[in-house]
């Protein structure tokens, strides 16, 4: 390799070195703009949704374009925003690194995750030209299997972006089986790596039912063949048992990689070894395992029967366990240890906070009879939130701070890293607090016009989701100016972190390491 | 036990609709307690949080421990949740059950989900009758929701009384309840169903069993009558009109009504009309108006807010049909 400077970034140039690198690093950086773009998107569609409820009865839409905007708002955050955005941003770029790897197992194969996202992306929007899609991110059958023709694309970008993520889930696991460096035992993976394993079995094993569930609809809609609609002999509530076999284990795909950067952050931050460490890395894969046995609890007013639900529920509570598990490990870190509130940090206190609410809320909605009471409404719409923008994205934001200085070779500006995360903190708080009372008070979701009790919760939502726009847009812009206009550092470890990718060059060079690592001791030996 | 369960909802009733069914205080109980559990669980996490965050922040500690794990802690955090979830989820699902069982008494009404209304279906002696909009039930009267959807899926929620269940085409799904409290409580939609999904509202009325009753026998009736002849001929005999106007030229306290379309009028203070829908409808609602020659004494009342404009119309064509 040449002389200090040459780095992943500058060691090749033009648009086709950065559209054909099969460098893990570099594909990286690609999911950093397209996905962060999505954010913006999935973002104003959230504001236009939120705008439009500041008033009872409507204000500037009608019900199909509330319910257009709707499921773009969902279907963008959820496909193309929270489920690639750990994994196939942070993961890509850091797991290579962790593990002391030149890069990943199937280097091509990850760069046609990234087109095959972009493709899926790309037939998603141009529903948009065919009239738009109304069906909810759910696609529940049999509204899907009649409304606008625009879902058959919509399924179909969805399943092509389901393809990318399987491509990214095979690609990790097998890099984290044949590619640590040696001495790097299972027992030292760094827990973001743990996390994106325990992820990449969910993706590998759940993906696929997603995509065989969205080519029966596809059958159903285009062939006729009856397989959810009643009319054709079908049974809507199977639809259900297969969406959910997917979506649910998807909602930890989106939270698991995210619990991993929290617990590199939090050892990092309070320069103290994990508190521990077994429990944290079993606890992931506990969530994987039971995380696939729990998806009726999403029907529990469905129809299902009894029994079903009973199990259901019970299982359910179990995965709060493991979760509640690694909250009080973080929080077991941060004592005795020597804590620095960088931004990283405060995003991951944030994290803490958002996702306590986020865990014990489910409580409510895991117990069946006050489920009953929750299911469907607004209630629901926080929980989720608090686990998936409180949650998951918070600590996306929290990552993305975390390695900046790596990925980039530059320095964001730290006083107003820490205001944006602030005001993310406080706009996201009033957002959400208001739709779990106005939820419990019985406002259903996925209203577009809403009895006049609820206006005055619906307009303080409206109200904090502006300062919860604000303040991401203020965070991405620090992220997006930073990089190329930051103060360079070339810095290896300005956070004096434990893991390797804080061994190498900033920014890394394009093999990562000029000598492959070997690995004597776990992460996280503050001694 | 009562009296606790009075005081979570006294504590909780900014977050909960008002109470108005039997099903209301089994969830009720289970959501003040979780609530109280996760208030303290937060309130405890995050007040130790802090404590840490700013005790050994990195100005108040040179160096911090080496405490990789501490076995003690952990199996204590691991049980105590472990206990708590799985007692919650126990106490739901016999809250539940409780909930769901359907007396052998109830009574049946028939739901059915379309885009975007409710149709609720009554049993009356022996045939079917239907009415949307507004659903009567008895109070203290144990209820069962048989339902169904005829296009796409709907759920049946009435957030007063904590009943949510999907009525799915094709198949058959139930629920049930007893209201507790006579009153007009809303009813939702909460499976999302296209364009006006958020319209498909409806409400349960619980009245008194004798005001049900009289509802059965009178207006659901009506509800499924479309001959506005037949309609007006129900409502002349119910608001009690034929105990003063005959129908045969006979007179009772008023004047007959016997051939009125058309007929001339001569009143009291000297005028004259030819009868009209117009002098019907005011005779109706403001009976003093005009008085026919030869009725001065005899006062009636006015019905001014007791029917609307449709029933006056039934009213006046079934008056046009007595010759």
């Amino acid at each position: 390799m040449a002389a200090s400077g040459t780095n992943y970034i500058n060691c090749e140039k033009g648009i086709m070195s950065w559209l054909t690198t099969i460098d893990h690093k570099r594909i990286a950086l690609m999911y950093f703009f397209t996905i962060l773009a999505f954010f913006v998107i999935g973002g104003f569609f959230a504001i236009l949704l939120r705008t439009e409820l500041f008033t009872a009865e409507p204000m500037f839409m009608d019900g199909n374009m509330y319910n257009r905007a709707m499921t773009l708002h969902g279907s963008i955050m959820v496909f193309m925003v929270i489920v690639p955005g750990v994994p196939a941003l942070l993961g890509n770029f850091c797991l290579p690194l962790m593990i002391g790897a030149k890069d990943v197992a199937f280097p091509k194969l990850n760069l046609l995750s990234w087109y095959l996202l972009m493709i899926g992306a790309a037939i998603a929007f141009l529903s948009l030209f065919w009239g738009g899609v109304d069906t909810g991110w759910t696609f529940y059958t049999p509204y899907s299997s009649r409304s606008a023709d625009a879902v058959t694309m919509v399924v179909l970008g969805a399943f092509i972006m389901g393809m990318s993520s399987i491509v990214t889930g095979l690609n990790f696991l097998v890099t984290i089986h044949t590619l640590r460096a040696p001495g790097m035992t299972m027992m030292r993976l760094p827990l973001f790596v743990w996390s994106l394993y325990a992820t990449a079995i969910m993706q590998v094993i759940a993906s696929p039912v997603l995509g065989i569930t969205l080519l029966l609809i596809t059958a159903e809609r285009v062939f006729g063949i009856g397989i959810f609609d009643a009319n054709l002999g079908g049974d809507p509530v199977l639809f259900q048992h297969f969406f959910w076999f997917y979506s649910h284990p998807a909602v930890y795909i989106m939270i698991v990689p995210a619990m991993g950067i929290v617990s590199e952050v939090i050892s990092t931050f309070s320069q103290k070894t994990i508190f521990g460490y077994k429990a944290i890395a079993y606890s992931s894969l506990g969530i994987a395992f039971i995380s696939f046995l729990v998806w009726g609890h999403h029907m529990f007013v469905s129809g299902q029967s009894d029994l079903a639900a009973s199990i259901f529920s019970i299982l359910t509570m179990l995965v709060g366990v493991p979760t509640a598990i690694k909250l009080f490990n973080w929080v077991s870190t941060l004592y005795k240890g020597r804590v620095s509130l960088d931004t990283p940090m405060i995003w991951t206190l944030n994290f803490l906070a958002n996702f306590t609410v986020g865990g014990v809320t489910g409580l409510f909605l895991a117990a069946y009879a006050v489920d009953v009471h929750l299911h469907d409404t607004y209630f629901v719409v926080a929980h989720f939130h608090y686990t998936m923008l409180g949650g998951a994205l918070t600590g996306f934001m929290s990552g993305l701070y975390y390695w900046f200085p790596k990925m980039t070779g530059r320095m964001y500006n730290e006083t107003q890293g820490k205001i944006a995360a602030v005001l993310v903190f406080i706009g996201f708080n009033a957002t959400f607090i208001p739709q779990f009372i106005m939820g419990s008070q019985g406002m259903p979701r996925r209203y577009h016009t809403y009895d006049g009790v609820f206006a005055p919760y619906h307009m303080a939502s409206t109200i904090g989701s502006y300062f919860l726009a604000a303040g991401f847009l203020f965070a991405i812009f620090i992220l997006v100016r930073d990089m190329f206009k930051g103060e360079k550092t070339e810095e290896k470890n300005p956070w004096n972190g434990t893991t390797l990718e804080w061994t190498t060059q900033t920014p890394p060079i394009h093999e990562n390491f000029v000598d492959i690592p070997t690995v004597t001791e776990r992460p996280y030996e503050y001694r | 036990m009562e009296k606790i369960s009075q005081l979570l909802y006294t504590l909780f009733s900014w977050a909960l609709p008002e109470q108005a069914s039997t099903n209301a205080y089994l969830v009720d109980d289970l959501f003040g307690v979780v609530m109280i559990l996760s208030i303290l669980g937060f309130a405890g996490l995050m007040a130790v949080m802090t404590f840490f965050v700013i005790r050994y922040h990195k100005a108040n500690n040179e160096k911090s421990a080496y405490i990789p794990h501490n076995a003690l802690a952990e199996t204590i955090w691991t049980v105590i949740p472990t206990i708590l979830f799985v007692g919650i989820a126990v106490w739901g699902l016999i809250a539940y059950f409780k909930m769901h069982e359907v007396p052998d008494d109830a009574y049946k009404i028939k739901v059915t989900g379309k885009q975007w209304m409710w149709e609720f279906t009554y049993q009356l002696d022996g045939k079917e009758a239907s009415v949307s909009d507004v659903m009567y039930v008895p109070v203290n009267t144990p209820i069962s929701l048989d339902m169904t959807s005829v296009d796409v899926l709907h759920s049946f929620y009435v957030p007063s009384f904590r009943i949510k269940r999907d009525t799915v085409p094709g198949m058959r799904t139930y629920t049930t309840f007893t209201a507790t409290k006579e009153g007009d409580y809303k009813v939702f939609c909460t499976e999302f169903c296209g364009t006006s999904h958020s319209r498909m509202r409806a409400t349960v009325r619980v009245v008194s069993k004798e005001r049900f009753q009289e509802w059965l026998k009178y207006e659901i009736k009506e509800a499924n009558i479309s001959d506005p002849v037949e309609l007006g001929a129900r409502l002349f005999a119910r608001k009690g009109c034929a105990s003063c106007h005959s129908l045969d030229g006979s007179v009772i306290v008023g004047p007959s009504l016997k051939g009125i379309w058309g007929k001339k009028r001569n009143f009291e203070d000297g005028g004259e009309l030819t009868a009209n829908a117009e002098y019907i409808r005011e005779s109706i609602l403001k009976p003093q108006a005009k008085i026919v020659k030869g009725f001065s004494g005899a006062r009636m009342n006015s019905f001014a807010g007791q029917l609307d404009e449709k029933q006056l119309d039934y009213l006046i064509e079934y008056l046009k049909t007595i010759k």
